[in-house]
């Protein structure tokens, strides 16, 4: 059973996710900031993040570098998840080593497809 | 996007914005008595974000459309484009006031939509002193203008000899009569590169500000034409007309503009960054030959220079700085960046050149060092885009550039017809003075 570990400071944003995901049949566990994040990621290796941009803490882009950078955590898939959706918001989010960008709001079939492919 | 949302999850949400609200209102209010609390204000944008965010994505769109409007007035502000006073934030509170009035509503979706977003924007255009037009939501003017700019921006810089063709308000021709390129000859591209930033008209700078954030992708699909035909003469001549194949495809319309540029970036990256995850130079060109490296090329007091991308983490216009005691003039101080705190670094000082900032075209760029260790922010007058270096033409200084520049020049290159001096940034980043400070 796959795992994934969402990331997201809001937690109505995580329990939609939760929810969606967890309807598939995904394994999921969340984290409500970047600190959690990393050590969620280190210590349960997912196999997919799905991470907020905008944060308490360390933001999004700065989690994906130092997630992309670590060896225990640099082969798990990354996607940002984030309203922030202009064209060069995405740009630098992808030079950060995500793997993918989705803005909110996404459709949830989207969302589910995305997941999947990188799974 | 009608999305099911459970009592549950409504009361959950409820809670949770009921949480978020305390906060916002002691940010706007903070700094609206003290333009100092910055980091008050920066926390309550935060938590506006994070309850658009949220509401977008359980469907909740009219929630998210007000608060996007308030988050964008907040990142105005933050950005000094306007001011905020006593008035202005008494008139910021009422709009969270609107809201928490009418959270029972939002959350389902049985408010009228027209009457709170109309006595939101209103509030909220006299908070950035616009003139109280009708109820139009902020998102949709923004992407009409950004689009409309986007075509204006094309005529300019596709105009042949170089030159700024027309006004802003030059209506955008129909698909058939794009002018293409259709030479495979490099045309100079100075002009380009500097176009868009002199073409700024002060009632378009609003808008504009949006679309300056595309110009990078723009001037680099510019560059990426020019340079390889350039430095791969043999192959450019089968190459260049499907480049410039590529180009007539790319019309000035709109929106398909925005739509070139976005598949345009979108398959740079995927060359780039496809194959692997680490950010190190990538030496492969389009044919796979490696002969190019990328830069971000900008300018100081009117020479140009240039760093390798793989270094560049971000770039943007210059937030907020605030100040720090007690260090060299060439620290202008620190900045916060989506909650992460960067030292700025004035370049232009810190090369001993005169002072230039504060400039219109003065832009941060966040960079580090290859091995992660640093990471900071810089001042530059100006970006002046992308371009592909030939390595091979990359020679150690003859010509000094600048006598106090010379020792954090790695290398200078001729880039049509402006002498380029490659920063070793490296060695700036790393250097006794920049790592006595470093906050990273």
């Amino acid at each position: 059973m796959k795992k994934i570990l969402v990331v997201d400071d809001s937690p109505t944003a995580r329990m939609h996710l939760t929810n969606l995901l967890d309807s598939k049949g995904y394994h999921i566990s969340t984290a409500s900031d970047g600190e959690e994040a990393l050590q969620k990621a280190a210590q349960e290796q997912p196999d997919l993040i799905l991470l907020d941009v905008v944060m308490p803490g360390a933001n999004g882009f700065q989690v994906c570098r130092q997630l992309k950078a670590d060896a225990a955590t640099k082969d798990i898939k990354v996607i940002l998840v984030t309203s922030k959706n202009q064209k060069s918001d995405r740009f630098w989010g992808l030079k950060q080593g995500a793997d993918a960008y989705i803005t909110k709001p996404f459709e949830d079939a989207e969302l589910l497809q995305s997941v999947a492919s990188y799974l | 996007m009608a999305k099911i949302l459970d009592a549950k999850m409504i009361a959950g949400f409820a809670q949770e914005i009921q949480s978020y609200l305390p906060m916002i209102r002691q940010g706007i209010a903070s700094f609206g008595a003290d333009a100092n609390q910055q980091e008050a204000l920066q926390e309550a944008l935060r938590y506006v974000h994070t309850i658009k965010g949220a509401s977008a994505m359980v469907g909740l769109s009219v929630l998210s459309q007000v608060t996007a409007a308030i988050e964008e007035t907040l990142e105005e502000i933050v950005a000094g484009r306007y001011p905020i006073d006593a008035e202005r934030s008494v008139w910021l509170g009422q709009t969270v006031d609107h809201i928490e009035n009418n959270l029972e509503g939002l959350l389902s979706e049985t408010v009228c939509e027209e009457t709170i977003v109309t006595a939101v924007t209103q509030l909220l255009q006299r908070c950035t002193g616009r003139a109280e037009t009708s109820a139009v939501p902020p998102e949709v003017a923004a992407s009409e203008t950004e689009a409309e700019l986007a075509a204006d921006y094309w005529v300019d810089t596709w105009d042949e000899d170089g030159t700024e063709a027309g006004t802003v308000s030059e209506a955008p021709p129909a698909t058939g009569d794009a002018e293409p390129i259709h030479t495979p000859e490099p045309e100079p591209p100075a002009e380009v590169a500097t176009a868009p930033v002199e073409t700024e008209t002060p009632a378009a700078s609003e808008a504009f500000e949006m679309e300056e954030e595309l110009t990078f992708g723009v001037l680099f699909d510019a560059a990426e034409v020019e340079i390889e035909d350039e430095a791969a003469p043999s192959e450019s001549q089968s190459e260049a007309p499907a480049q410039a194949e590529q180009q007539t495809e790319t019309p000035p319309v709109m929106p398909g503009a925005l739509d070139a540029l976005i598949n345009t970036i979108d398959s740079e990256v995927q060359q780039v960054y496809g194959q692997g995850i680490t950010a190190r130079v990538q030496h492969t060109s389009r044919d796979g030959v490696s002969t190019l490296e990328r830069y971000l090329l900008f300018s100081l007091a009117g020479c140009r220079y240039a760093v390798a991308v793989p270094n560049v983490i971000e770039v943007g216009r210059v937030p907020a700085i605030t100040p720090v005691p007690n260090v060299p003039v060439w620290l202008r101080g620190v900045i916060n960046l989506r909650g992460e705190i960067l030292s700025i670094i004035d370049v232009r000082v810190f090369l001993g050149i005169d002072e230039g900032y504060p400039l219109e075209s003065s832009r941060m760029l966040v960079v580090k060092s290859v091995q992660d260790e640093i990471v900071t922010s810089l001042i530059v007058d100006q970006v002046n885009g992308f371009a592909r270096l030939s390595k091979a033409r990359l020679e150690a200084p003859a010509i000094p550039v600048q006598d106090k520049v010379t020792p954090y020049i790695s290398a200078v290159c001729e880039h049509e017809e402006h002498i380029v001096a490659v920063l070793d940034l490296e060695r700036l980043l790393l250097s006794p003075e920049v790592c006595q400070f470093d906050e990273a």
